[in-house]
């Protein structure tokens, strides 16, 4: 077991299967696996012990959250812009900076794409992609 | 982006040039980043970077700091004359253009009250640049 810090994650977006561009200047991000639905309350008379529960089975897809400096001017950034734009489905990569290199890969969505724009601080753009579908995960 | 040297300098060169300001000094230049020299006499403008957030990315280097901020310090022999200079500091750069093409924007002030230490009345100025 080891332990590693986590800058240096790289996400990638495109077209490709597994996508080639890495969004540049990816700040604090978080990629969210999935919520399992809760489970679905069977319990009748003959129940043991009065509960019995069965899965429920339904699991939301990958979704990537983040900030990223943003720069109008940049190629990488513009892919976001113009998918979010279009509602294009891409692959989403995500790759952890660990020993193994540890990484999803998804048919993605960029769902929301929003620029705060505080008198003191930075550019940015708050980003959400979400996966389509089932995860590819490799350790 | 202009380093924390350059836009200090360019703040620097905006006071020690305004045309307002010089007559609330005792000394022409009497502004000094950072430490004030054993000679010099009151009123004078103490400045000092005092904060800078780096913009930190999990793929590039921090670099520059994405918003600095100075203070100006101004001591004075009476409270009057130490608001005065403080507010023709403000005057001379909240929200006038730099040489570097930044825009400073005052982000505090404060009366300091009498500073025992130097035996002076001192009022500050936080620019945000």
């Amino acid at each position: 077991m080891a332990k590693f810090k986590s800058k240096g994650a790289i996400f990638r977006y495109g077209t490709a299967n597994p996508p080639l561009t890495v969004i540049g200047q990816a700040g604090d991000s978080t990629i969210d696996l999935g919520e399992r639905a809760g489970a679905i309350d069977i319990t009748t008379h003959d129940s043991a012990g009065t509960m019995e529960k069965m899965d429920g089975g339904l699991k939301e897809p990958f979704k990537f959250s983040g900030e990223i400096l943003w720069d109008p001017a940049d190629t990488t950034h513009e892919i976001l812009r113009a998918a979010h734009d279009a509602g294009t489905t891409a692959f989403l990569m995500v790759i952890l900076p660990d020993a193994g290199a540890a990484q999803w890969i998804v048919a993605a969505r960029v769902t929301s794409l929003s620029l705060p724009l505080p008198v003191l601080g930075k550019i940015s753009a708050q980003v959400t992609i979400e996966g389509m579908g089932a995860s590819t995960f490799t350790a | 982006m202009p380093t924390s040297a350059a836009t200090s300098a360019a703040c620097y060169a905006r006071l020690a040039g305004s045309a307002a300001l010089a007559p609330l000094l005792s000394a022409p230049g009497a502004i000094y980043p950072g430490t004030v020299p054993a000679e010099a006499r009151a009123p004078y403008i103490v400045m000092q970077q005092i904060s800078g957030a780096p913009a930190m990315t999990h793929g590039e280097p921090a670099g520059d700091a994405t918003v600095r901020a100075f203070q100006f310090a101004c001591f004075a022999p009476g409270a009057a004359a130490a608001l005065a200079l403080r507010d023709a500091v403000i005057a001379a750069l909240d929200g006038v253009a730099l040489a570097t093409g930044e825009t400073p924007t005052l982000t505090d002030e404060r009366d300091g009250g009498f500073d025992e230490a130097v035996y002076l009345y001192r009022a500050d100025a936080d620019i945000s640049v």
